[in-house]
């Protein structure tokens, strides 16, 4: 039952990552993440990628973009607060 | 008659400059005097500029929501050789588009297989012309100026890319733009009510982001307007000097504004004798290159391809001022 144990311990703590270029729009998308895990009491690091080729090789073309468990749900856009945690619920639901 | 009063009265919301007159006579205050004048001028054109680019931004936004870049890329793929440079300048005037993204822009594009020169179209046009700018200049300056100036700047970026293209600069890029692997991503599809909302956060951000400069800009133009001889303005960038394009575009190059910020300098310039093409030119230069969106291209683009980039961009606007000069009798 170890995976199920893994499985129970990654529904917890969501991957965040914001991709950026660490301009104000993205600070201010890495902002409502953080402030929405905080609220859902998930308790989880936003990773700020800033290199160009991982960026790229998540096929987003416009920063900031938000991703959540390796999948870009948001790109181009600042998200506020409650945007994102109506994303993370999604994705965690 | 309809086109005169949709001008002047709504778009350039003549009323609102009557209606701040009026109160500023109650107030006691003398608006044939510079300084009522130049309150006047800087109340005026705060509201206007403020109105209009709430208005715009969320309407531009709107149809942007349908364009976003993942699909300009798609729709790019299905083009060649002139029509594709024709197509990503247009395209370009309708994504959303900030320097920040322009890396990653560029790899899309790349690793999607377009051609260098289609690129760079889209590169030039997105932040040189855009929906926006095309009614804030029609409310400005009129219909005709506004047609001209985006008709210009699609021009100049359809020519530049295709220059690129004809250079062969390809290896002037980066290795790391080059080897970016193609990902398919699709947008994700948008519901009415998310496209409203995602064009009220733009208005949101773009406002808090602009502000500052329309204040700057405004202010800049009141002082113009009210303080700075005619003579002076109409001797450096008026008709009287052959260089006045020039001029106006080296200074404006290296400078970072939004076009909501440069139109009430180039407005209180215009009044003032200078020439149209010059403040054009002026326009053009500080809103489509400017410092920060270099440095960021100068990690993607070795210092040849940019120093063309750059060489394109400001021999294009200095033509585009000399052609609107010389045929100014036609606009004004």
């Amino acid at each position: 039952m170890e995976t199920s144990g893994k499985e129970e311990e990654a529904r917890k703590s969501p991957d965040v990552k914001v991709l950026g270029s660490g301009c104000a729009r993205c600070q201010a998308l890495e902002r409502s993440a953080k402030e929405a895990l905080a609220e859902l009491g998930m308790d989880t690091k936003v990773d700020h990628v800033t290199d160009f080729a991982q960026i790229a090789s998540y096929g987003v073309m416009s920063t900031p973009a938000l991703v959540i468990d390796g999948k870009v749900v948001s790109s181009g856009r600042i998200l506020s607060k409650e945007q994102v945690k109506a994303l993370l619920q999604k994705a965690r639901g | 008659m309809t086109g005169n009063f949709i001008q002047y009265e709504i778009l350039g919301m003549a009323w609102l400059n009557r209606l701040i007159g009026q109160l500023l006579g109650l107030t006691g205050l003398d608006v044939s005097a510079r300084m009522g004048a130049s309150l006047q001028f800087f109340l005026f054109d705060s509201i206007k500029i403020t109105v209009l680019l709430c208005v715009l931004i969320f309407v531009v936004s709107y149809i942007q929501s349908y364009f976003p870049p993942e699909r300009s890329k798609k729709i790019l793929g299905k083009f060649h050789g002139f029509w594709a440079a024709c197509i990503a300048a247009l395209l370009g005037t309708v994504t959303p588009f900030c320097s920040c993204s322009s890396i990653p822009l560029f790899m899309g594009f790349t690793s999607a297989g377009l051609p260098l020169g289609v690129t760079f179209s889209f590169l030039i046009s997105s932040p040189m012309v855009d929906l926006g700018s095309l009614v804030l200049l029609m409310s400005i300056f009129g219909l005709k100026v506004a047609v001209a100036y985006v008709v210009l700047g699609l021009v100049v970026a359809v020519s530049g890319g295709m220059l690129i293209e004809r250079l062969h600069m390809e290896r002037y890029v980066e290795d790391f733009i080059k080897s970016a692997r193609a990902v398919e991503s699709d947008s994700p599809d948008l519901t009415q009510k998310e496209r409203l909302i995602f064009a009220r956060d733009q208005v949101v951000s773009t406002f808090k982001k602009v502000f500052p400069y329309i204040l700057i800009g405004v202010g800049i133009g009141a002082v113009i307007h009210n303080w700075i001889p005619e003579a002076w303005i109409a001797s450096v960038l008026g008709s009287r000097n052959p260089f006045g394009v020039v001029l106006a575009t080296l200074i404006g190059v290296p400078m970072y504004a939004d076009i909501f910020g440069t139109i009430p300098v180039a407005e209180a310039l215009l009044t003032k004798g200078a020439q149209l093409g010059t403040v054009l030119s002026f326009m053009m230069a500080v809103t489509t290159l400017s410092l920060p969106s270099m440095t960021m291209l100068s990690k993607a683009i070795k210092p040849k391809l940019l120093g063309l980039f750059v060489g394109i961009c400001t021999v294009g606007i200095i033509l585009v001022g000399y052609l609107f000069n010389a045929f100014q009798y036609l606009f004004v």
